[in-house]
């Protein structure tokens, strides 16, 4: 039940899962604890979620290059 | 009179941004629209790239893989049947990529927490037990740069296979079950993969940052 609560609060479970876990949530106190409290288990990975900034114009210069590899090769 | 043709190019050019990705590559496989390939670039720039850094820790080579998985992409169109999802297919494709740019460039990645966690730590009671214990948020006491920093470098420090599911799953957003298939792994492997991971970046917090549990 802990990891589906984990992917619960990650969004990475399907649908039919989401539904189970919302349904145990909300009949029982106890998963609804357990709920609330594995929200702290991401403390230390939301410390580092800042984005990356891509180099400018990177997907023009891919785009390049994936031309370039067609001309290449006709 | 002149206007006739752009208006019969506009009419023919749909609105991409409303396309799936999966209906933008099946576009580009059959009629080699760029314009449908460049919008998937645009979608997957940002995302893509992210991903890159954090698994390749190296901006730089994440850019030169970035641009190999595009072309690979621009490759593989043809091989891209209908009913597949195109985002674990391209992350797939970058996961193999950035695995021979490591290779290629002979980096290894660390294991400093794999080797410090214990046995006791790897059940779900453990986890939920560690968090009751926890006093307020670990991050209070420190400053933020060093907060990020300690963050980053542990997981950096996670074991390669716990490390590639947290990067897919709480970093790039995906499914349990589409981290799997990135990773040739079965589900029930990638949501206790998940878990462990949880566990030893906790552990290590608590073992690293003694004044957090503190009152």
């Amino acid at each position: 039940m802990v990891n589906n609560l984990l992917g619960y609060l990650l969004g990475a479970l399907e649908a039919d899962e989401v539904e189970q876990v919302s349904r145990a949530v909300h009949s029982d106190p106890n998963v609804s604890g357990q709920l609330e409290l594995l929200r702290r288990a991401f403390e230390p990975l939301e410390l580092c979620r800042q984005p990356i900034e891509p180099p400018s114009n990177l997907g023009v210069r891919t785009w390049i290059l994936v031309q370039q590899s067609v001309t290449v090769r006709t | 009179m002149t206007n006739a043709p752009q208006a019969a190019v506009a009419e023919q050019q749909p609105d991409l941004s409303n396309f799936s990705d999966e209906d933008l590559l099946l576009r580009y496989r059959d009629s080699s629209d760029a314009a449908a390939f460049q919008e998937l670039l645009h979608r997957y720039e940002r995302e893509l790239f992210n991903y890159l850094s954090r698994y390749l820790r190296d901006q730089s080579l994440a850019e030169e893989v970035f641009q190999t998985v595009f072309l690979r992409v621009h490759e593989r169109a043809r091989l891209f049947e209908e009913g597949r999802a195109f985002r674990p297919w391209i992350y797939s494709i970058a996961t193999h990529q950035a695995i021979d740019a490591l290779r290629k460039t002979g980096r290894r990645p660390t294991t400093s927490l794999d080797a410090i966690h214990g046995d006791a730590e790897m059940d779900g009671t453990t986890l939920l037990d560690m968090l009751e214990d926890r006093d307020g948020s670990p991050a209070k006491r420190l400053e933020e740069h060093e907060r990020s920093e300690w963050a980053r470098r542990a997981v950096d420090e996670l074991p390669e296979h716990l490390r590639d599911v947290v990067l897919l799953i709480y970093f790039q957003g995906l499914k349990f079950r589409e981290a799997a298939e990135i990773l040739g792994i079965p589900l029930g492997t990638a949501k206790s993969r998940m878990h462990e991971a949880l566990v030893r970046l906790n552990a290590a917090w608590r073992r690293n940052h003694p004044a957090s549990q503190e009152s």
